[in-house]
């Protein structure tokens, strides 16, 4: 019995160590899925991936700098309805819409954040859940540029290139792997933050932000950093679902995109930036699969959060890493007998 | 949150990162290669006809979702479940009211499901948000109540019909009506979204054309009104000979009885859009409704055998009174079979489909029903109702047929006040 546990434990062990290969053949996994799946399961994995960065950008404020914001979806709803008004208006070339998007969501942030930041703590999240409910109320009221209650519906599909030699990502596989690059993308970008000096300063802030005050950093640019990084990448986040669903809806501004994206977080282990992507999938397919099989879905699903709360407070990453610490302190404890 | 929180390095180098981009580059290349053995199997010409129902069986619109769905299996049970000689296969999934959630579903039911055609739909905004899937992929949606307008106008497409109604029709022929019986001087209040603007153009217009005036607009917080106190205090403030209004569900509960509270009722004539004075919601507002006069495409009381015999099955089924959305699934779902029965159950070409549609006519239990094949909407008489105690039960009874009324399949009669 012991044998096996043991051996259990050194499979986990190497497992964990190669882990550059796990993730090549998740790599391998990701670029051929168009081909391994139906369409709907592809346009499940564009949901993901989107829901993915929403959710790491998340992170970074919530995770990593500790300032819980519970208007993020202001940021997600802005990208969406910016490249809705610039696509129908103007172009579909991301040239021309990314940039929109990054800019626009950057000065909101700005904004918001100018106000937000001065706050901490509870006061914190009622600014964010403020600034997010009153542009709620805009796309709502302001229907000659928003569409009202209905949206901006007719959102055509992103394209690069001018010209002759313009491409137009219009058939959901090259959608898809649109949507893969700017995760991989925005997965690689914000790795790189978090693991900069900028993001250890962060981590500080988190931590304690007096002593990094008395340390002489200027945590009130840090956090405004944070809160227009994480901001961007919402929109970013925004602006794909809006392109993949062809249309911008008020409800991607409102309160519970925020909570759904926190629950995200929680459910995928906060300051992990791993665990949000894992937290996305779960929170998007879950209740995909559930409601199929009983109109009491939101009972399981909410018995699911109460038992991660309860029993797993730092979500499935915090699993993962119980479960791989238990698997070196076995390994640990049967070389020293042997 | 926890405080301790365990941070670990990324463990994956830039090289590392590099040759998985690699990897992944290579795979790019020859994933075309395989694309030739995909796994869609399309085309089903026997076994049972796929319908995929899409409506909200959670959140607010709840008791709308469960009365299409009573009514359409009411009827499918009435023809054994069987249209074109082929079984009917019913699969539900739940939109809640989210256009997001929506778009997940209808791709579920479309791609996963492979279902010949989708009904259900009762929000306008999950109409218009859905509008784009259907038509890209060419897949015929009957549409059970939203009344976006813009699916009736400019953006209409082949592939979605709609059995309810566009929200124009129930209030521009009541505009007249009120006109030319109650007063010249209109105050209108709406919910501050899309419904309550189509309905304020639509009434303004058939209104001021009749000579009326309107003297005041109204447009409330949406979703939640809210304290009603202040609304109600500017209606009575402008003193018009009529209020004008549109709400649904609990806002309808709480504008119906804040009025009588307020003193208002019984000095001011209430008229409303019919969907404010429904069945689902007059239990609710009790005798604050008596005397609210409404128009819309059909009233439980209306006088024809089939609203009878649908009343009398849909009470021993359900064990409640039918409502107006309860009426238009049960049309639905006729539609439905109609239309199978035309295409003798090959629903393989959905342009075959479509264009039998424009000939369907059978009796509903509000009246004739017919398409207009122009706005792809019914072509329908609109009943001018009055909330009165029958039996000791609140009903609307109609007092007059305004007539068959076609959405205009343009914003031609429509007015911006």
């Amino acid at each position: 019995m012991a044998a096996i546990a043991s051996r259990l434990a050194r499979v986990r062990l190497q497992f964990a160590q190669r882990r550059t290969w796990a993730l090549l053949l998740l790599a391998v996994v990701a670029v051929l899925y168009p081909y391994l799946v139906r369409p709907y399961h592809l346009s499940l994995a564009i949901e993901v991936l989107i829901f993915a960065i929403f959710a790491m950008s998340l992170d970074i404020l919530l995770g990593y700098t500790g300032l819980v914001s519970f208007g993020h979806a202001a940021f997600f709803g802005l990208g969406a309805y910016l490249v809705a008004y610039t696509t129908i208006g103007l172009t579909n070339n991301l040239a021309v819409t990314l940039p929109v998007v990054v800019v626009g969501t950057a000065l909101a942030a700005l904004v918001a954040g100018f106000f937000a930041i001065r706050t901490s703590g509870i006061y914190f999240l009622m600014v964010t859940l403020a600034f997010a409910q009153m542009l709620f109320s805009i796309a709502i009221r302001w229907s000659s540029v928003t569409g009202g209650s209905d949206g901006l519906s007719g959102v055509s599909r992103p394209a690069i290139g001018v010209g002759p030699l313009s491409y137009t990502f219009d058939s959901r596989t090259s959608f898809y792997y649109l949507v893969l690059a700017f995760f991989l993308l925005s997965w690689w970008v914000l790795r790189r933050i978090v693991d900069s000096p900028f993001g250890w300063t962060l981590r500080g802030i988190r931590e304690n932000e007096q002593r990094m005050l008395a340390l002489g950093y200027n945590t009130f640019r840090y956090k405004m950093a944070a809160f227009v990084i994480a901001g961007v990448f919402a929109g970013i986040a925004g602006m794909l679902l809006a392109q993949f669903f062809r249309h911008a809806a008020p409800e991607n501004l409102y309160w519970t995109t925020s909570g759904q994206v926190m629950i995200m977080l929680i459910v995928g282990g906060t300051g992990t930036l791993t665990g949000p992507i894992l937290g996305a999938a779960v929170i998007r397919l879950l209740p995909n699969y559930l409601s199929t099989y009983t109109d009491r879905w939101q009972t399981v699903l909410g018995l699911t959060f109460i038992l991660f709360v309860l029993f797993a407070p730092q979500g499935i990453m915090g699993l993962i890493q119980r479960f791989r610490q238990r698997g070196e302190r076995r390994e640990h404890s049967e070389n020293r007998t042997s | 949150m926890s405080d301790k929180k365990t941070v670990q390095p990324t463990g994956l180098s830039r090289r590392e990162f590099l040759r998985a981009a690699g990897i992944a580059a290579g795979a790019v290349a020859a994933a075309p290669l395989l694309s030739a053995c995909g796994p869609f199997v399309g085309g089903r010409a026997t076994g049972p006809v796929k319908i995929g129902i899409l409506l909200p069986y959670s959140d607010i619109y709840a008791v709308l979702g469960e009365s299409i769905t009573a009514a359409m299996e009411m009827y499918f049970e009435e023809v054994g479940n069987e249209a074109g000689g082929r079984k009917i296969e019913l699969i539900k999934e739940d939109t809640e009211i989210k256009p997001d959630v929506a778009q997940q579903k209808a791709r579920k039911l479309v791609e996963q499901d492979e279902v010949d055609l989708v009904a259900g739909i009762v929000s306008s905004g999950v109409l218009l948000a859905l509008r784009d899937y259907f038509d890209a992929n060419k897949k015929l949606l009957i549409c059970a109540n939203a009344g976006a307008n813009p699916i009736s106008r400019d953006r209409k497409t082949p592939y979605i019909w709609r059995t309810s109604f566009s929200n124009w029709q129930p209030n521009w022929p009541t505009g007249k009506w009120a006109a030319e019986n109650v007063g010249k001087r209109a105050f209108i209040s709406v919910p501050d979204y899309a419904a309550g603007e189509n309905t304020i153009t639509a009434f303004a217009h058939s209104f001021v054309n009749a000579g009326g005036e309107v003297i005041g607009v109204q447009r409330t917080p949406f979703p939640n009104m809210g304290d009603p106190a202040p609304f109600m205090a500017e209606i009575a403030d402008a003193n018009p000979d009529l209020v004008y209004a549109f709400y649904s569900g609990g806002a309808a509960v709480t504008f119906v009885k804040a009025y009588a509270d307020f003193g208002l009722a019984g000095k001011i004539p209430l008229l409303s859009s019919g969907f404010m004075v429904e069945e689902d919601v007059l239990p609710a507002q009790g005798e604050a409704a008596l005397g609210v006069r409404s128009g819309l495409h059909w009233a439980l009381l209306l006088d024809n055998e089939t609203n009878k015999r649908f009343r009398k099955a849909y009470k021993e089924r359900t064990g409640r009174e039918p409502n107006v959305f309860a009426v238009q699934g049960y049309d639905t779902a006729r539609v439905i079979v109609e239309m199978l029965n035309k295409v003798e159950g090959d629903t393989s070409n959905v342009d075959k489909m479509i264009e039998v549609l424009p000939d369907i006519q059978f009796d509903s239990p509000r009246g004739p029903f017919k398409f207009d094949a122009k706005s792809q909407n019914p072509s329908q008489h609109i009943y001018l109702r009055e909330v009165r105690e029958v039996d000791g039960e609140l009903h609307n009874v109609i007092i007059e047929d305004m007539g068959e009324i076609t959405d205009p399949g343009d914003n031609s009669k429509d007015l911006q006040v």
